[in-house]
This record gives structure tokens, C-alpha cells and sequence, in this order.
């Protein structure tokens, strides 16, 4: 198989679980496909030479890359705008903010009512995990979402297996406590 | 053991959760065509970094090296204007004054030649 193939058969396994990722937490679907698309193109550029077998955890590395520069341009933004707006309101932005949950397909008026719940359920579930403090989410949806081990998850943080399972585990607590009686 | 087997509900709650971001993030028709179309686009570059490997080989790359090294000194020579090499000035001065001499010398004894043949010459003359 060339290498072209096994990208592209890599990139169709992992880019819509990548998608829901960045989307959970960055919150905004055209900054997430950015995101995406900048995580494909850096794995091409950079390590794409390297063997299949590391582009998992390289793959995860620069997404949960990118995802950390949105968070931190994203707070500078609003540092700088916020301190410019003197109090204006924010209300456009709120207008803007598209939920995840939103974006997924088929309308809550046509939906029976068990499924309206469990798209509720879903709704909550998203933003949770969105709002847990960023290190908590990445491990959180790479360990648990992504089905990565502690090592590989590690790996893909650059962080130790230590830290995983404190951020994990806190990750899952700080979950619990919010959902916990839902599920 | 406590500790395992927390672990092992946080895993179990964990991945009930998961399992529901899963079914919550089936993306719409038109994202999956704008992931389609951003793998594309990645994978255009592919091809171009194959392109640029085959370029990097370690035997080509020399060559080119000198290649373009021969080239541009011939470019340099082709241009440059034609130097003449000027003469040491001492050399040059030098040689001046020693025919100067050897011409003077040689008038001064066509003089006297002419004189001692015609001595009445210089009688008429002076």
C-alpha cells in the first residue's frame, strides 16, 4: 500500500472522532474543521515519513496542540476585546455560539420524546466534558473516547502516565458529580 | 483493591459517556464533505514531499551542488571584463630612462661623429 493510501485510510478513521473533539472544545465548528485540517496537514509535513504505527499518538499530539493555542489566542482575544468593548455587551457572541449537539443531524421538533432525551442527555454530556479544565478534557476524551491507553495517552499529552490518571480520574469525578445520576 | 476497582467504574463511566459523544458527534453530511476535502488537501501534500525526498537524495544532491558551482564561476568568467595586467611601475620607469640614455648617448656621438667629419660645420654655424 502506498503511503498516500495509509493516510488516507488513517485520516478517514480518526477525523470525524478528531472533529468532535475540538468541536467539544473549542465550540465552533469552522474553528474545529481549522483545526483539523491544520493537524492533517502538519502530520503530512512533518511526520509522515514516520511509521503508521506512531501516527496515532502524533496525530492526537498536535490536535491536543492546536486545541491548547485556540484556548490560549482565544483568551488573549478576549482579554484584549474585553478590556476595548468597556462593558458592551456580548450578546452577538452568544448568538454565535453554535452547541455541538446542535450540529448533529435530524430536528428536535420531529424527534419522539425518548429521543429528545437522550439528545438532552448528549447535550449535557458535551458540555460537561466541555467545560472541564482543559488537561481533565483532553485525557478525559483521549482515554475514554479515543480508547487510548494510559501510555499512548501520555504520549499524546507529552505529559507522564501519572499525570493521565490524576487528570483522568479527576476528569471522570468532576463528570460524575454533574451526570452522574443521568446515566 | 479499592483503588482498582474505582478505577475500574471510572473506566466503565467513563466509557458510558464516551459511547454517547460518540452517537451525539455523527457528523452532518456537510461536515464529513469538508473533513473529505481537508484530508484531500492534506494528502496533495504527499505527493509533494515525495517530490522533494526524491530531490533530497544523497547522491543527486552533491551533483547539483557542483553543478551549480561550475556554473556560476563559468557565468563569472564569461562576464568579467578582459583585465590587462599592468607593468610593475618601478620596472616600467626604469626602462624608460635607460633607452632615454642610450638614445641620448647615441645622438651626442652622431653629433660629434658629424663634427669631427666637417669640422668647419660648427666655424659656419656658430
Amino acid at each position: 500500500m502506498s503511503q498516500r493510501s495509509e493516510l488516507n485510510q488513517f485520516f478517514a478513521e480518526v477525523e470525524k472522532r478528531a472533529y468532535g473533539m475540538a468541536l467539544v472544545s473549542v465550540k465552533n465548528p469552522d474553528d474545529a474543521l481549522d483545526i483539523v485540517q491544520d493537524v492533517m496537514m502538519t502530520l503530512v509535513r512533518k511526520y509522515a515519513h514516520k511509521p503508521s504505527s506512531e501516527w496515532r499518538p502524533l496525530f492526537y499530539r498536535i490536535l491536543k496542540n492546536r486545541i491548547t493555542d485556540w484556548h490560549r489566542s482565544n483568551q488573549s482575544r478576549n482579554k484584549v476585546f474585553g478590556w476595548l468593548s468597556f462593558g458592551f455587551s456580548d450578546k452577538e457572541d452568544k448568538n454565535d455560539y453554535v452547541d455541538p449537539i446542535e450540529m448533529t443531524p435530524g430536528s428536535r421538533q420531529e424527534e419522539p420524546d425518548h429521543q429528545r432525551n437522550s439528545s438532552e442527555l448528549r447535550e449535557k454530556i458535551s458540555g460537561a466534558v466541555g467545560r472541564l479544565p482543559l488537561r481533565q478534557q483532553q485525557a478525559f476524551m483521549l482515554r475514554a473516547w479515543e480508547g487510548m491507553d494510559v501510555k499512548e495517552t501520555a504520549r499524546a499529552m507529552g505529559c507522564s502516565s501519572g499525570s493521565v490518571k490524576t487528570h483522568f480520574s479527576r476528569a471522570v469525578h468532576a463528570l460524575r458529580a454533574e451526570l452522574g445520576d443521568q446515566l | 483493591m479499592t483503588v482498582e476497582r474505582n478505577e475500574h467504574l471510572d473506566e466503565q463511566f467513563a466509557h458510558r459517556l464516551a459511547k454517547q459523544l460518540d452517537e451525539a458527534h455523527d457528523v452532518p453530511d456537510e461536515v464529513a464533505e469538508r473533513l473529505f476535502s481537508a484530508r484531500q488537501q492534506a494528502l496533495a501534500q504527499v505527493t509533494k514531499n515525495e517530490t522533494g525526498r526524491f530531490g533530497s537524495n544523497r547522491v543527486l544532491w552533491p551533483g547539483l551542488g557542483v553543478g551549480a558551482t561550475a556554473a556560476a564561476a563559468l557565468v563569472v568568467v564569461l562576464t568579467m571584463p578582459p583585465q590587462i595586467e599592468p607593468l610593475p611601475l618601478g620596472t616600467d620607469v626604469e626602462l624608460a630612462v635607460s633607452q632615454d640614455l642610450e638614445l641620448l648617448e647615441e645622438l651626442e656621438f652622431v653629433a660629434w661623429m658629424v663634427a669631427m667629419e666637417d669640422p668647419g660645420a660648427t666655424d659656419h654655424s656658430g
